[in-house]
């Protein structure tokens, strides 16, 4: 933490500094500034010229109109199914794999590495085809299983990259020190390596948790079933074809980031910390 | 499949050789959508990384509410990219959006305009969705870097009477590049993947006057089931890929295996 202090710096630059900072931050907010009034309006003053900052007598019928309207509860839940569903296997799989690369000098190493870079380079959209016949051979689609795997698999490449940075960084005498103690490789992973690596842990998950949470394309291939929806295509029910609800829609999308926005103030420290320790030194 | 002709359902009903290749690279649809996604993915990395820079130096420094405008950085990203361009698609509204509201308060009536119909106007309108969207992501990796920059360097530059920009210039700057380049190549790979924001406004028209290679791959395949210009359209997209892959190995893993 730097609190070199403002010693030499003249008033009318720290002025200049935090002006700036303003401005981004104004540029940044207003648009949640107008999702929330947006969100506020009755339908009938929605088109109006000019349009109210914000309505003078706030719809908060909006926020209760949209649990009815569509099953927001049932996505709410669906989302969560696969966002934990996803981020449980992709800890699972990515924990043992980052072990082995770090540890491990084994054939093919590298030759896994590149498959591993590979898969994290590809947008979803040049795989979808693919994906899809595959999902349909395996009887797959229409599940929540089969987004729980595919975005387990876009998480992994992540994951295991954090997972290899801290595991590295663990001393090899004390790997050695257990070993002379009796320990097998499992609870040498859970005694030594875990504690270590938490902050490395917490990261990955958070991010696999956001990205499958947010994800989109991919539930909307793969899953008819209106009830399967997750939020992000149960949200899209407001899109008409005629006319999109603009108000209930942006409702529905303020309700949804509440978790995720949580989630990040909670884990800010964390994924700090974890990012500086891990991958990008 | 990008050597075969392939019907809707997949089946392949015969071999083409490259033929596919060679009416994509005469399409001037492809080219344009080509130069375009080079723009797109240069801006938004370029103007992102600037920005985030300006900000993870700022909020490193003490100042009351650091903490809350740290926290209220990271909504752009915590809302989906869905979610992101369906807001934005309603500030751009022609009639009754947010954009046309504020240029008309600032005193631009004249540019109380159709946004996503015009997409001299439009494109430019993305990137910025693009750049918006990409800030926190960003600025926390940078942050994180950052911090992890030993402080001694900073504490003994001050005492011989350095000013900020030099300590920036100087220590900052230099000791955060790996971590740079690590962000910078991430980001490229997000933004040149980056399917939902056109998609969502635009669609990628009017008439693919805003495609990118992602976008135009997207409606060739699942819109027009022209699978072999899709197909072929994929091959070219990862030959792309292939080029970032190799960069990716070399700054992003190097420090993590020896």
């Amino acid at each position: 933490m730097i609190d070199v202090t403002y010693l030499r710096e003249g008033l009318p630059t720290r002025l200049m500094r935090f002006g700036l900072l303003a401005f981004i931050l104004v540029l940044l907010l207003f648009p949640f500034i107008e999702m929330l009034s947006t969100a506020l309006k009755p339908r009938s003053t929605l088109y109006a010229w000019p349009p109210a900052w914000f309505p003078a007598v706030p719809a908060w019928g909006n926020f209760l109109a949209i649990w009815s309207d569509v099953p927001l509860a049932l996505y709410f839940w669906n989302s969560f199914v696969i966002a934990g569903g996803a981020t449980a296997l992709a800890t699972l799989v990515g924990l043992p794999a980052g072990y082995a690369l770090a540890r491990f000098r084994f054939p093919g190493r590298q030759l896994f590495l590149y498959f591993i870079i590979g898969t994290q380079m590809f947008s979803p959209v040049v795989l979808l085809l693919a994906l899809f016949l595959m999902l349909n051979a395996m009887a797959l689609l229409n599940t929540h299983a089969a987004l729980i795997v595919v975005n387990a698999a876009v998480a992994l490449p992540f994951t295991i990259w954090m997972m290899t940075a801290y595991f590295s960084s663990v001393p090899v005498e004390i790997e050695e020190a257990a070993i002379l103690d009796g320990a097998g490789r499992f609870r040498i992973l859970v005694d030594h390596f875990l504690p270590i690596a938490a902050p490395g842990i917490a990261t990955a998950m958070t991010f696999s948790f956001v990205n499958a949470w947010n994800e989109f394309l991919l539930a909307l291939t793969f899953l008819s079933d209106a009830k399967l929806r997750p939020l992000t295509t149960g949200i899209y029910s407001f899109v008409g074809r005629y006319e999109i609800q603009w108000h209930l829609l942006l409702a529905a999308s303020l309700v949804a980031i509440v978790p995720v926005f949580l989630g990040f103030l909670l884990m800010q420290r964390q994924l700090v910390a974890g990012l500086a320790a891990g991958g990008v030194k | 499949m990008s050597l075969n002709d392939v019907d809707q359902f997949g089946r392949f009903t015969g071999f083409v050789g490259l033929g596919h290749y060679i009416s994509l690279f005469s399409d001037p649809q492809f080219i344009a959508a080509g130069w375009r996604t080079l723009i797109w993915t240069v801006s938004i990395v370029a103007i992102t990384t600037v920005i985030a820079l300006f900000l993870a130096v700022v909020l490193q420094q003490k100042f009351r509410g650091r903490a809350l405008v740290r926290g209220l950085l990271l909504l752009p990203w915590a809302t989906g990219l869905v979610i992101v361009s369906l807001l934005w698609r309603w500030m751009a509204h022609p009639d009754f959006g947010a954009i046309g509201h504020v240029v008309n308060a600032i005193g631009f009536p004249a540019l109380r305009v159709e946004w996503l119909g015009n997409p001299a106007l439009a494109f430019p309108l993305m990137i910025w969705v693009g750049i918006w969207a990409s800030i926190p992501f960003t600025t926390l990796v940078l942050a994180a870097g950052i911090q992890s920059i030993d402080t001694d360097l900073y504490e003994a530059a001050t005492l011989d009477g350095a000013s900020q920009w030099r300590l920036f210039r100087d220590i900052t700057l230099p000791q955060l590049r790996p971590v740079l380049a690590v962000s910078i190549l991430l980001n490229v790979i997000f933004v040149f993947n980056s399917f939902p924001i056109i998609w969502v406004m635009t669609e990628g028209g009017p008439a693919g006057a805003t495609d990118t290679l992602i976008t135009f791959l997207y409606r060739k395949g699942f819109r027009f089931y022209d699978m072999g210009a899709a197909s072929a359209t994929s091959v070219v997209v990862f030959a792309i890929l292939l080029g970032f892959a190799i960069l990716h190995t070399r700054i992003m893993w190097r420090n993590v295996l020896r």
